[in-house]
């Protein structure tokens, strides 16, 4: 939490006379980080912007601060902060301000209150405007700005009612009830509280949400005569709770919540009646009444040996200085055994300081971690396996981008509108930004066609790909299956061309690394392929009887559904199971062959519903002998029968122990011929 | 009178330094220039010829002019290959392959774990998709802390749906990484993880997904003058060999102490500038492993100790190279505008 203090107001109390940055730095060094400050021309003073950790609620206070200071500075305090004039002298109050006060919830640890009597609210004297003020606050009239002022100093909320406006002199501490209503003093407004609410209430209803905001009901006016300050100590959940439940922060919920210790309240409502007594003038008519309803202790002890510092520091300290440290920072060292102490904590670190480490914490920050050596790591490098999956995905990274892909990186988050998918299952966020930031992607296509969406008319082509996370939900009580998926898009002015694009890329991809193009098949698409790829258009890449990826074009609808104006080829692989293919390839070598190789060109013309993954594996598994490469060079649509393609290519022959003469090639060359002709019913293209 | 022995020793001379510069590609303008124009070396020579002895005239007008006669040719010989005709401007470049482009956080990424893997870090990645026991419980920080608002966090779930995990979340933060390394392998611990992360936060400085990296190491003796140590190298190489690092107190539930660590600014080198104002940068959080998440991971905290730290990606990337965009939501915006400038 960050808090504005003036530093006159900290130089109020303590025997410093260096600069305010200087005490920004020294301070932050050790303690409070204090980054920045502003210098205000009308009060003529720096005003420090202090951060304090959410643990340190016992220094957001001007009291915390100069403790602080006291320690990290070494200098001294100029009074005792915990010495406050007695309020109480021996008289005995009249009954004619009755007051009873019952704590019904054990989420009230304590509860102090005192009445004062004939105050006189008005505008506050300039030296209390000045210190609201600059804290970033307005002033409201004395006794609000007393509240305030009690509040920076001590870092304790505490709140004045108007005594004649408590009806039936009663106030209870207690749970709200279900639809209980409350309107919060100054803005009015009005909650419906709930059950696990605790609440201030007189005999007729609530006057304040507990430690988070008074009542409009009870609040103090400029006529108010007779007052009661409370100042008290709830449980920090219960007020977290609340607060966030109502949408209701304040600067005493803030506090609150981060669990100031009960013995606080005590010096606040002794200040804020010795300021109210100075200020608005009036009377204390009342005995401080002081209800504990939780036990608590005043300081705790902790035991801590010397040995613990070289052993998180890396260094050792010596005693003296160990002693020095903690005597500072307020810490008393009951007893000392050899290198062990025995050492009481105050009330106010009670919070944070639980066991040795705390006190070491202490120790080295004080003692200044910029004066611990810095030391490279000399203890055994781990024995770790080269993690696959990051190691594949970033050799597939550098071939893409090498072969001229731009990589995108979307957000896991996709809009509704491109949930396109064959399954209805998805992540969804309870709690989104917005409902762009709703679900998860199921496919990373999902978010690379909004790319292409949004990209289309800025460049010629897009050659897009992206490796990235997709979340498949599972059971409902179990983590969704994360996996590892690379897709690539590429768009063109004819889908053939986006198309073949693609293939080329995926086949780069292949020979990069390594891998023999041979071991993948192609299937048609079936149910598990995703709505975003068209049916026809489209294959299923498989690996054994896996299926690793699809290959495509998108799919009219989807297509129309963005008003894409180019044609998109789209490709997306699971890199998890190529992973395991590709682990499970070690580098292999054959011998250069010794004898030439032969190569035949063909040209066929077939229907165009023939794949040439299936004339390829015919010509393998019928007439393979001696094939060293089928190479496809050329593929076109006919002019005069679109039922009918084109395909050219050529094949390499290869012996590794002779020379394949011709005739032996005329041979094979007849066979392939023969075979396309009757299994696909090809034709021949003469040359 | 110049003597035989004087005239042909300078002939000899010429010859040599000609073939030596010959030999050496010189310019072939120049050896002209400096070997057969009429004010070269060899000429002044011819035209002292007259006052060699005249029974030795003769002989050295001969040695004189076998040598000219030996220099055009040597220059012609060697201006004798192919006569080329001007095919190209070497000025103009117009084919183009395409440019493939390393996205600005893969390349961070990249660049990141190279530092860390050269001090033996091991690189690993845990689920985005993560339960509460893993990114807060298991971290020492309880349900309802305060602690946890500092993690703007999107929920999966709105109730628990498993006793001991709680509800699955978006992981805010990399540091749930550090119990799940302790389940998985024992110490010797040197990892660095490197995620998404996500966050209930956008606007001109954060956007709902962005990249964390963590360092967690855990073996016996490991102090803070080690993270230190690992910190200073980690600056020194990302940031560049003047930088600095500095820890100063801070507060994290699953370290103890805490700390946060800042760069010393690259203008100023930590004098304080207008840039930096103190003369350092924030770049992340950084402390010892609090036993209780010693004790979560099964790791007996009186044997063993542990450093762990957390730094932004983006941030620091856009930082050490000097890169302002502005609006960090561009990162993730994918302007191919954007891209191709990486």
């Amino acid at each position: 939490m960050d808090i504005k203090i003036a530093y006159s107001w900290i130089k109020e109390y303590l025997d410093i006379d260096i600069p305010h940055d200087e005490f920004a730095r020294k301070m932050s060094l050790c303690g409070p980080s204090i980054e920045r400050w502003s210098y205000s021309e009308s009060l003529k003073d720096y005003i420090l912007d202090i951060e304090v950790t959410s643990n340190r609620v016992d220094a957001a206070s001007v009291i915390g601060i100069c403790r602080e200071a006291q320690a990290i500075l070494g200098c001294k305090l100029k009074k005792d902060l915990f010495i406050l004039p007695e309020l109480n002298n021996q008289k005995k109050y009249s009954s004619a301000f009755p007051l009873n006060v019952f704590v019904e919830s054990n989420l009230c640890r304590r509860y102090q209150s005192l009445i004062i009597d004939n105050v006189k609210v008005r505008e506050s004297p300039k030296w209390l405007k000045d210190r609201i003020e600059s804290a970033g606050l307005n002033s409201i009239n004395n006794l609000v700005d007393i509240t305030n002022y009690v509040l920076l100093e001590y870092g304790q909320p505490t709140h004045i009612f108007d005594y004649k406006r408590i009806n039936g002199k009663k106030i209870i501490v207690r749970n709200a009830k279900e639809e209980e209503e409350f309107i919060a003093l100054g803005t009015l407004e009005k909650y419906k509280l709930s059950n696990d609410n605790l609440v201030i209430a007189d005999e007729l209803g609530v006057i304040a949400l507990a430690g988070v905001k008074g009542g409009e009901n009870s609040a103090v006016s400029n006529d108010t005569k007779t007052i009661v300050i409370e100042s008290a100590s709830f449980d920090p959940v219960s007020i977290r709770k609340t607060s966030r439940k109502n949408n209701l922060i304040t600067d005493a919920s803030l506090l609150f919540e981060k669990d100031i210790h009960p013995k606080n309240t005590e010096f606040a409502i002794k200040r804020v009646a010795e300021l109210v007594l100075n200020v608005c003038g009036g009377e204390v008519v009342s005995e401080l009444i002081d209800v504990k309803k939780v036990e608590f202790s005043e300081f705790k002890r902790i035991q801590f040996s010397l040995l613990e510092i070289p052993r998180i520091l890396g260094i050792e300290i010596n005693k003296e200085i160990v002693k020095n440290i903690l005597e500072k920072l307020g810490f008393y060292i009951i007893k000392e055994d050899n290198n062990t102490f025995f050492i009481e904590v105050p009330f106010y670190r009670m919070n944070d300081i639980n066991f040795d480490y705390d006190i070491v914490e202490e120790i080295a920050r004080i003692y200044g971690y910029h004066n611990i050596p810095s030391v490279l790591l000399d203890t055994q490098i781990p024995q770790e396996q080269i993690n696959l999956e990051l190691h594949f995905e970033n050799k597939i990274r550098d071939i893409l981008v090498g072969a001229g892909l731009t990589e995108t990186y979307t957000y896991s988050f996709v809009p509704e509108k491109y949930l396109i998918t064959n399954t209805k299952q998805f992540i969804k966020v309870a709690n989104p930004l917005t409902l762009d930031f709703m679900y998860l992607r199921t496919e990373l296509l999902q978010s690379l066609i909004k790319v292409v969406e949004e990209n289309e008319e800025l460049v010629d082509t897009l050659h897009l790909f992206e490796i990235s996370k997709v979340y498949i939900p599972k059971e409902d009580r179990v983590l969704p299956q994360e996996n590892l998926k690379l897709a690539i898009c590429v768009n063109g002015d004819s889908p053939q061309e986006a198309f073949y694009i693609i293939q080329a890329y995926w086949n780069l991809l292949i020979k990069r690394l390594n891998l023999d193009d041979k071991i993948f098949h192609y299937f048609s698409t079936d149910s598990s392929t995703s709505d975003i790829f068209s049916k026809v258009n489209s294959s299923n890449l498989f690996y054994k009887n896996k299926r690793i990826g699809t290959i495509g074009l998108i799919s009219e609808k989807v297509k129309n559904q963005l008003k894409l104006k180019k044609h998109l080829a789209l490709f997306e692989l699971d890199i998890d199971i190529f992973v395991e293919i590709l682990s499970n390839k070690a580098l292999s070598y054959k011998p250069i062959s010794k004898f030439p190789s032969i190569y035949r060109d063909f040209s066929f013309i077939v229907d165009k519903k023939v794949k040439w993954s299936e004339i390829v594996s015919s010509i393998y598994l019928e007439s393979g002998i001696d094939i060293k490469n089928i190479q496809l060079f050329d593929v076109f649509q006919l002019k005069n029968d679109e039922n009918l393609r084109s395909l050219t290519f050529r094949v390499e022959w290869n012996n590794e122990n002779k020379t394949l003469t011709d005739k032996e090639v005329n041979l094979y060359f007849e066979s392939i011929v023969k075979l396309i002709k009757t299994k696909f019913k090809a034709i021949l293209r003469d040359k | 009178m110049i003597s035989k022995e004087e005239f042909i020793s300078k002939i000899d001379n010429i010859r040599q330094n000609f073939l030596e510069e010959i030999s050496k590609n010189f310019d072939q303008f120049l050896l002209k220039q400096k070997y057969l124009s009429r004010s070269s070396e060899l000429n002044e020579l011819l035209s002292q010829i007259k006052d060699v002895e005249s029974q030795y005239r003769a002989e050295c007008g001969k040695i004189a002019n076998d040598l000219k006669s030996f220099i055009e040719e040597e220059i012609k010989k060697s201006t004798n290959t192919l006569e080329e005709k001007i095919l190209v401007d070497p000025t103009a470049n117009p084919k183009k392959f395409r440019i493939g482009h390393k996205h600005f956080t893969s390349q961070a990424i990249e660049e990141i774990s190279k530092i860390f893997e050269r001090i033996g870090f091991y690189r690993v990645r845990y689920p985005e998709v993560e339960w509460d026991w893993y990114a807060f419980e298991s971290l020492n920080m309880p349900k309802d802390h305060p602690a946890r608002d500092e993690w703007e966090t999107f929920f999966i779930d709105t109730e628990d749906v498993d006793t001991v995990f709680g509800k699955r979340i978006l992981t805010p933060h990399t540091s749930s990484g550090q119990v799940r390394e302790m389940q998985r392998r024992k110490p010797p611990i040197r990892m660095i993880n490197i995620s998404k992360c996500y966050r209930r936060q956008i606007d001109i400085s954060h956007t709902p997904m962005f990249h964390q990296f963590e360092g967690l190491v855990i073996d016996k003796n490991i102090t803070i003058a080690h993270l230190k140590g690992v910190l200073d190298y980690f600056v020194k190489n990302f940031f560049g060999p003047q930088r600095k690092s500095r820890i100063r107190p801070y507060h994290f539930r699953f370290t103890e102490p805490s700390f946060e660590v800042d760069v010393s600014c690259g203008i100023c080198l930590g004098k304080g500038c207008r840039l930096c104002k103190e003369g350092w940068l924030e770049i992340g959080g950084a402390g010892m492993v609090h036993p209780n998440v010693l004790k979560a991971g099964n790791i007996d905290s009186t044997v063993y100790s542990g450093f762990a730290f957390g730094f932004g990606i983006e941030r620091n990337f856009m930082m050490k190279s000097g890169i302002s965009v502005g609006d960090i939501r561009l990162i993730y915006q994918n302007d191919i505008r954007f891209l191709e400038q990486f």
